[in-house]
């Protein structure tokens, strides 16, 4: 028995959370993917030949995470899966802040459109990454019931919904500091 | 009991989703207030060459090999515009060209600037479809109009002289430029002050 193994619906609603995160953000990429190229290329971390297949092959890796994150046989791999996805596009921007190339363009894909490059984005990343780290744990071998199912993916949901909004206010804030910019 | 507690929890899960829809819905609008309210007009920098200056003469060759005259007299205007394919504003404003050119197409040339990588931007160009723009790489361009700051639009008159420039966000912002050079002002912002002395 491991020593951490929170109640089954916890592992369950963030497992809903993050498939609902990798499906919209891997579908928006996959939809958009010529213009994904260009912002994998902004990054300026890769030969230009390993451009193309990264811009492809990301999305799809996300899709197929969303997934096997909703399988429950599969749900545990699919967090780890995702730890690994969220982790090597962390670095990617970790690098460009470092760099000071807050400007390009995230390409986060998800609920808006338009993101940049800055420090709250990695710490919402952080969230993301404990939300997997929860979904990846082993969970108390509790029988489930119907209802527990409904909560789970209701608590899913309403994690996605608060997703959506953090990531509104994240593409908001770079224009309110142009607009202060401009009051000043 | 029990029946009490999951009819509570049924009620209460919908009030959170709907809270957070609304929510959500609250940082969009905001998120739009933000980009209409945002400068009156294009954001004009002190850098470059001034509002009825002279505009710099390059005479360069586009990504399709096209020849490009910028700043020598010409039958039309034009409007160089400054973008990079890791701008994201830059990529919202894409459409709003496309129409641009259509609408304005009698009085008006539309040239994207951009520098770096050939190879890159011609995908760039490709991906996002401006094929039918002239589409000019030169760091010496983005110099001689001291471009600082991306998305970056100049309007050149028939005469090559500038008309309108600045930083520009929105179509609000880039018919701006259109306007300030039908009403002679050399900035929305400065057309704003010579009313605000009238008043």
């Amino acid at each position: 028995m491991p020593m951490l193994a929170p109640d089954p619906i916890f592992v369950l609603a963030a497992r809903v959370a993050m498939a609902g995160v990798f499906l919209t953000g891997g579908l928006n990429q996959w939809r958009d993917r010529a213009m994904f190229a260009a912002v994998v290329e902004g990054y300026a971390l890769l030969p230009r030949i390993l451009v193309a297949p990264v811009a492809v092959l990301l999305p799809v890796a996300e899709i197929l995470t969303g997934i096997s994150l909703l399988w429950p046989p599969t749900g545990r791999n699919g967090a780890m899966a995702g730890l690994i996805i969220l982790g090597a596009v962390s670095l990617a921007v970790v690098i460009n802040l470092a760099r000071g190339r807050r400007d390009i363009d995230c390409g986060c894909g998800g609920a808006s459109g338009d993101q940049t490059l800055s420090w709250s984005l990695v710490a919402r990343n952080g969230v993301l990454a404990l939300l997997l780290g929860l979904g990846a744990l082993h969970a108390s071998p509790r029988v489930l019931a119907g209802l527990d199912f409904v909560i789970a993916v209701l608590a899913g949901l309403a994690a996605l919904g608060m997703y959506a909004a953090a990531n509104q206010l994240l593409a908001n804030a770079p224009r309110l500091q142009a607009l202060r910019d401009g009051l000043t | 009991m029990t029946e009490v507690l999951a009819v509570a929890v049924g009620i209460l899960a919908v009030l959170v989703l709907a809270l957070i829809a609304a929510v959500f819905a609250l940082a969009r609008q905001v998120g739009i207030l933000y980009e209409r309210i945002a400068p009156v007009g294009a954001l004009t920098m002190d850098a470059g060459p001034k509002v009825g200056e002279q505009a710099p003469v390059f005479d360069l060759v586009g990504l399709a090999g096209e020849r490009v005259e910028i700043g020598k007299p010409a039958a039309v205007s034009t409007l160089l515009f400054f973008l990079s394919p890791s701008c994201p504003v830059c990529k919202k404003l894409l459409p709003i060209l496309k129409s641009t050119a259509r609408s304005e197409a009698s009085w008006l040339r539309i040239v994207l600037a951009s520098d770096g990588e050939a190879e890159a931007q011609r995908r760039f160009r490709a991906a996002a479809g401006l094929e039918q723009f002239p589409y000019l790489l030169s760091t010496e361009l983005g110099l001689g109009f001291k471009v600082s700051r991306l998305p970056h639009a100049v309007l050149l008159d028939e005469q090559g002289r500038v008309r309108s420039k600045g930083l520009v966000n929105s179509r609000e912002q880039i018919e701006s430029l259109f306007n300030a050079k039908e009403l002679g002002v050399a900035t929305v912002q400065e057309y704003l002050g010579i009313r605000q002395g009238q008043a």
